[in-house]
């Protein structure tokens, strides 16, 4: 509902935060780097971070976090919670992964559980990845699947969350494929 | 009321049928050349619930009038099917703590998030997904096959429903308002009937047609009245 | 609008006081065309939501355990009384108006013995014998403000991870209830937990654990069991009082020590939701007495690792986790955080030894691949 309600005043203000997202066309990421969608998603842009899905929300979502600084909340609807989980620059790959989790847990997410940790190229950067599981709030079984990288003291996430049902399957190839399109944009 | 209840309710009121009341019924594209003569329809127990809307603007939960409605509401909805030449096939609840039902019960909370998508994502336009470009396209994928079990059926139809009735004092308070309207512009509502159909092709798991109802009329407690509802629920219905 | 209710509760219920109803006799079920068959409906629709959830723990000697203090407390009504045991870090169990019991695995860790554990499902299980939801749900009605009603009951039922689950559980209106109502539900849970052969006294104690705990917490208005009447001295003062008076046991006096029994196995999973539940002084009061109890202290080590962890206190995180190995058996993300903790402080000798040490125990952990790429960078 948080989104619909920011549509509505985006849309009176004049500007739409959407986007389409096709394969083949590829989409920039926090200046750091590029992707293949793969599939053709509905993209939500908010300042440096994008949200994308193609039935909506409660059923799956692929979140880009991007350039995430020291001392920051995952996404800005975690800052307004209290206490929320915060980065830290000199986070191993295990701590960020404790702060997805424990961020994810503060929204709603039950019983969360990470599996498959291991290192994963990041472009031509050396990052990592894990699986996910969790249940959302209503009880609905989710699974998910995360790269990530500390570069430059600044986190970058690609996370997908889906209902295990039908949604973390149906995306899942593609998800992969997504992954591995990651090229680097030349930095000055 | 719960938290499915108030997004049905929101939407309703959004999309504009708040003013005058009405249906929005949605039907997936060239479904209707490609649907089959006489399907078999698996029956979901439809999802009822009653309240009295008290004069301090609060709903009380009815347990006699939401078992009563329950049961008219099957009724009519069997009868309304029937009268249409459909076979029809209960669904039946997998025995409690098996692993079937827990599927089962995933299922229907997929359901659940696929019906709340199609309400915020197809019927409130202002919050429709772009790349969807107007297109009504959702799926729950082929596991619904599971709710079938052994028996032979082609689609699942849910039915959701939330009704409720001015309590005497609230009736009076509506009855004050409305002869001061004119002047005040506004008038305290009488109750409120909502309701969400929904039909799943049991093979591909796609939503091949919904249907919206809200209205500030209408009524479940009888058979008659219950009849006339699901009617209305069924407006745009395929066959 | 009221429908079958005497016209004095009537007038008591507009005055926001209502009189006491007549206890719920074994198998009784409300009238399907009163408010209180309203309530059971929509505690109906919470429990299913219980039933199914992802937080339900069944876990069959835990379940079996309490279910049979369940049965000895409530005698002929154990049969209308459904239990649940969720995973949830918060002092708390309560009784649905229709008769499901839940119980947060918080409390089970927090009770120190099995009569604790007995007294506060005896006093819930009076709450639900004498109908006080009801009474509850009837005086705000009479205030006609529901939605005020159910936002403060969603306010005092602040349990975190619980969600929509506890929101539902506010719809039930099962908290909140009146310092008479608590009274009267003390009294009920002594009596209840001494004819079942319990030791009274231990209620105040377990009063004396949650009163210690929120004391070094600085919350004034906890939520759960001590919410609408906290743990306050003169509450530990009328048990301590009362609980020499009680009726004689009718039942011997259950064997000891199979709460331990039961929660061992799976203590360690619920310190670690305590941890992230991130009240750390309260976790410290209770870190204290498991040490003091001593029993498999190196998981224990490990926790209180995790507590100085979180509070990126790394010198005492790095102390204890080393305690914690040397107090076998403890878990295999010891030597894991361990590891961490020396590779971010530069110690990669250390660093490299604990890595190592964690692979040896726990070859097929799911991060093994991620601790052999920190150990080729250590090379």
């Amino acid at each position: 509902m948080k989104k619909t309600i920011a549509i509505l005043i985006l849309l009176v203000a004049g500007c739409s935060p959407w986007r389409i997202c096709e394969p083949g066309q590829r989409v920039a990421q926090g200046g750091l780097y590029t992707v293949d969608p793969q599939v053709t998603w509905s993209g939500w842009v908010e300042g440096k971070n994008q949200d994308w899905t193609v039935d909506g929300w409660s059923l799956h979502q692929l979140n880009f976090v991007s350039a995430l600084k020291e001392g920051r909340a995952l996404w800005p609807p975690l800052e307004r919670k209290k206490n929320p989980p915060l980065f830290r620059k000199d986070m191993t790959p295990h701590e960020v992964v404790e702060f997805v989790t424990a961020s994810l847990a503060l929204e709603g997410a039950r019983a969360p559980k990470t599996s498959a940790f291991k290192p994963q190229a990041f472009g031509s950067l050396q990052g990592f990845r894990f699986d996910l599981e969790f249940s959302d709030s209503h009880d609905l079984e989710m699974q998910g699947l995360a790269v990530g990288v500390v570069h430059e003291d600044r986190l970058y996430l690609i996370l997908y969350r889906a209902a295990k049902e039908h949604y973390f399957p149906k995306y899942r190839e593609s998800i992969e494929k997504l992954i591995a399109s990651i090229e680097m944009v030349p930095q000055k | 009321m719960g938290r499915w209840g108030a997004v049905v309710l929101a939407v309703a009121l959004a999309g504009g049928l708040g003013c005058v009341g009405g249906t929005q019924s949605t039907l997936k594209e060239h479904f209707k050349e490609q649907a089959p003569a006489s399907p078999t329809l698996l029956i979901m127990a439809p999802d009822v619930e009653l309240y009295e809307l008290t004069a301090g603007g609060g709903l009380e939960p009815k347990a006699d009038w939401t078992q009563e409605a329950g049961k008219h509401v099957l009724t009519g909805l069997v009868e309304e099917l029937r009268a249409k030449q459909l076979s029809l096939v209960p669904y039946e609840p997998q025995p409690k703590g098996s692993k079937e039902e827990h599927d089962a019960v995933q299922l229907v909370k997929l359901h659940g998030a696929t019906c709340k998508s199609i309400l915020v994502h197809h019927y409130m336009e202002q919050s429709r997904l772009p790349a969807k470009k107007g297109k009504f396209d959702w799926s729950m994928g082929n596991g619904v096959r599971r709710l079938r079990g052994d028996k032979k059926a082609d689609y699942v139809l849910f039915l959701f429903m939330r009704d409720s009735y001015s309590s005497g004092g609230r009736a009076a308070l509506v009855a004050v308002t409305s002869i001061f309207s004119p002047v005040t512009g506004s008038r305290a509502s009488g109750g409120e009937q909502l309701g969400f159909a929904s039909l799943v092709d049991l093979e591909s798991g796609d939503v091949v047609w919904c249907n919206l109802l809200y209205r500030q009329a209408g009524d479940l407690r009888t058979a008659e009245k219950a009849r006339t509802a699901v009617q209305y629920l069924l407006d745009g219905f395929p066959w | 609008m009221v429908r079958r209710l005497p016209a004095l509760l009537l007038v008591l219920a507009a005055c926001g006081n209502p009189a006491p109803l007549p206890d719920l006799a074994p198998g009784q079920r409300p009238a399907p065309d009163s408010e209180e068959a309203g309530l059971w409906m929509q505690a109906d629709g919470a429990e299913e939501l219980i039933r199914t959830s992802a937080l339900r723990i069944q876990d069959p000697a835990l379940v079996d355990y309490v279910q049979g203090i369940v049965d000895r407390l409530a005698g002929p009504r154990a049969k209308d009384l459904r239990l649940y045991i969720l995973r949830a870090p918060e002092f708390n169990a309560f009784a649905f108006p229709n008769g499901a019991l839940v119980v947060l695995s918080g409390l089970i860790l927090r009770a120190e013995n099995e009569a604790q554990l007995a007294f506060v499902l005896s006093h819930e299980i009076t709450h639900y014998q004498r109908r006080h939801s009801v009474l509850v749900y009837l005086s705000a009605r009479s205030k006609s403000g529901f939605a005020a009603f159910f936002q403060a009951v969603a306010n005092v039922a602040r349990v975190g991870e619980l969600g929509a689950v506890v929101g539902a559980l506010a719809v039930g209106g099962v908290f909140r209830f009146n310092r008479e109502q608590e009274r009267d539900a003390d009294e009920g849970g002594l009596d209840g937990m001494a004819r079942a052969g319990y030791d009274a006294r231990e209620a105040a104690k377990i009063c004396e654990v949650c009163l210690h705990e929120t004391e070094a917490q600085g919350e004034k208005d906890r939520a759960g069991f001590f919410s609408s009447h906290p743990a306050t001295r003169e509450r530990i003062e009328t048990l301590t009082a009362r609980a020499a008076t009680v009726a004689a046991a009718s039942a011997p006096a259950p064997a000891s020590g199979r709460l331990g029994n039961v929660l061992l196995p799976l203590r360690l999973g619920f310190l670690k939701d305590e941890v992230r539940r991130q009240e750390p002084a309260s976790l410290q009061i209770l870190l204290d007495r498991l040490f003091r109890e001593g029993v498999q202290v190196g998981e224990l080590h490990f926790i209180q690792g995790e507590v100085y962890r979180v509070r990126r206190d790394a010198d005492r995180a790095i102390a204890a986790y080393r305690d914690a190995v040397s107090h076998p058996p403890a878990p295999a993300e010891s030597h894991q955080m361990l590891g961490i903790l020396y590779l971010k402080k530069g110690d990669k000798d250390n660093a490299r030894t604990s890595f190592t040490r964690y692979l040896e125990v726990h070859p097929r952990a799911e991060d093994a691949e991620m601790v052999k790429a920190y150990l080729k960078q250590l090379e």
